[in-house]
Formats: structure tokens, sequence, C-alpha cells
């Protein structure tokens, strides 16, 4: 959106953290063998700010698709 | 193990990002409804995998009708384990996919400030009408978004933060960002965050 293309680096950075929130937190679930426990979650969480930390792995796992959101 | 990414109604073609792992893309139709899944080990990082569930999510958005997301970490042993899991929400997928076809998620975060009332407010009394303020501001913007969309699901506490999740038609996005865009200038003393389009997420929970 407008407010987010002025500032790429962090409008990207929001993003994906906008991303990952959905993924983990929403969604529809059917009965299967959940392998994330709360505890995984918020490594995942943590983790993901070191991925944030490293621009090569951004880079890596980046395509446009998203960065244009 | 097969991973789940999403069920969907029209599926054209696969889009051309891997799944986890690098794994290749599959689909599986169960009578109308299409699931999205790829088959091997989660080898990397549970971030980086979290990710690319999102990014596989993304994209299909692109190349179905309607996409339901499914929520990242849920696993199958093969592919009876997968049918049996399918066979068991019955009719609700397809119900959910009908009326989620042609839309979009939006999210509208209203950002919690350090101060929630104005430093102009020297009393109790003032501090009240702040808090006030707030919320008929973000009332406001809340009827007025509404006015674009289809459906609204809010997390987190209406008084202070907004947080809520936009049902919109994919005809109707760019109303819906000058919506917003209008807000914004005329409410400088919000930090209003709006991402998107998403699939939508937050309307599939509840399937």
């Amino acid at each position: 959106m407008t407010a987010l293309e002025q500032q790429p680096s962090l409008g990207e950075r929001i993003t994906l953290v906008e991303l990952v929130d959905r993924v983990l937190n929403a969604g529809v679930v059917v009965s299967g063998d959940i392998t994330l426990s709360v505890a995984d979650v918020d490594l995942v969480y943590v983790s993901l700010r070191l991925l944030l930390a490293s621009a090569g792995t951004l880079d890596r796992l980046y395509p446009e698709r998203v960065g244009a959101g | 193990m097969i991973h789940l990414y999403a069920f969907t109604l029209g599926q054209r073609e696969l889009p051309e990002i891997d799944g986890i792992g690098d794994a290749a893309l599959e689909a599986r139709t169960f009578g109308p409804v299409t699931a999205i899944v790829s088959e091997g080990d989660a080898a990397t990082e549970p971030s980086e995998d979290a990710v690319r569930h999102g990014l596989v999510v993304e994209a299909l958005l692109d190349c179905a009708d309607s996409v339901l997301p499914v929520r990242f970490g849920q696993e199958f042993e093969d592919g009876d384990a997968l049918a049996a899991a399918v066979a068991e929400k019955g009719d609700a997928l397809q119900t959910a996919l009908a009326e989620l076809s042609g839309c979009v998620e939006i999210g509208v975060r209203v950002l919690r400030e350090d101060d929630p009332a104005p430093a102009a407010a020297t009393d109790g009394a003032a501090y009240m009408r702040a808090l006030a303020d707030r919320e008929t501001a973000l009332t406001g913007l809340h009827r007025a978004l509404l006015g674009y969309a289809r459906a609204s699901v809010a997390a987190g506490p209406m008084r202070l933060r907004q947080d809520t999740g936009y049902l919109v038609r994919r005809d109707d996005v760019p109303d819906f960002a000058r919506a917003v865009d209008a807000y914004i200038a005329t409410h400088p003393d919000l930090t209003i965050l709006c991402t998107g389009p998403w699939a939508p997420y937050s309307f599939a929970a509840a399937t």
C-alpha cells in the first residue's frame, strides 16, 4: 500500500511479520498431526527476528510477490 | 509427511513457487475441493518453513477462484490420513470456499502508542475524555471501512488498539484502500498500518 511503498525496507519487514502472524495464528485447522507446540511457535517468532536481521536470507526467501502487497 | 497449505475451488495451474524444503506442489482433489500439498520432510528452520507456507498460500490467490488457507504446522502421514481428515470436515470446506470466492483479506492495525492519552490530559476527567475521543475515532474508521467490506474479524481489545481483518471483494480493494488513505490523512494522531491483499486467513479459522 501507499504508506509502505515509501519505505520499502520497513514495508518488507512489516509484510513478512504480518504474513507469519497469519500463517501461525489463523487459517483453517483440519485434524492431523500439529507439528508445532505453543513453545515452538514462540521459537518461530524468535528465529524470525534473527531472519529479519539477515539481509541475505531475506533476499533468498523474498520473491517480489509479497513485497508488492 | 504431507504438508497441507490450503484448500481451493476452481484451481487452474499450480503456482511456480516450490513448497517447504523445495518440494514440488501437488493438487489433490476431493470432490469439488482441491487440497494443495507437498510431500517430504521439513528440513529447514521452522521460521523459513512458515514463511514458505505463507508465500505458497499467497501465490495460490492468482491461480484459483477461492482459497481457504490452512494454518501452518499441519502434516499427515500419508494420503489416507489426509483423506480421512478432509472427510471429517464434510461439506464445511466447500461451503467456506464458496463464501470466500472472489474475496481477499485486508488487515488494518491501529498501533498502540506508549501514552494512550494526549499529554494535555492533566486530570482524570481529561484522561477519560481523551480515551473516549480515541474510541470514537476508531469506531469511525471501522464503520467507514465496513462500507467496502463483506465481513470483519476483530482481534485484541478495541479501546486502545484495533486489529481487524476485513473480507473485501477484489473489485472493492481500490475503494477500500482509498478510504484508509483518506482516514490516515484526516487523523495524523493515529498510527494506522494497512496490509494486503492477503488470502482470507482470518475468515477460515471457524471452518
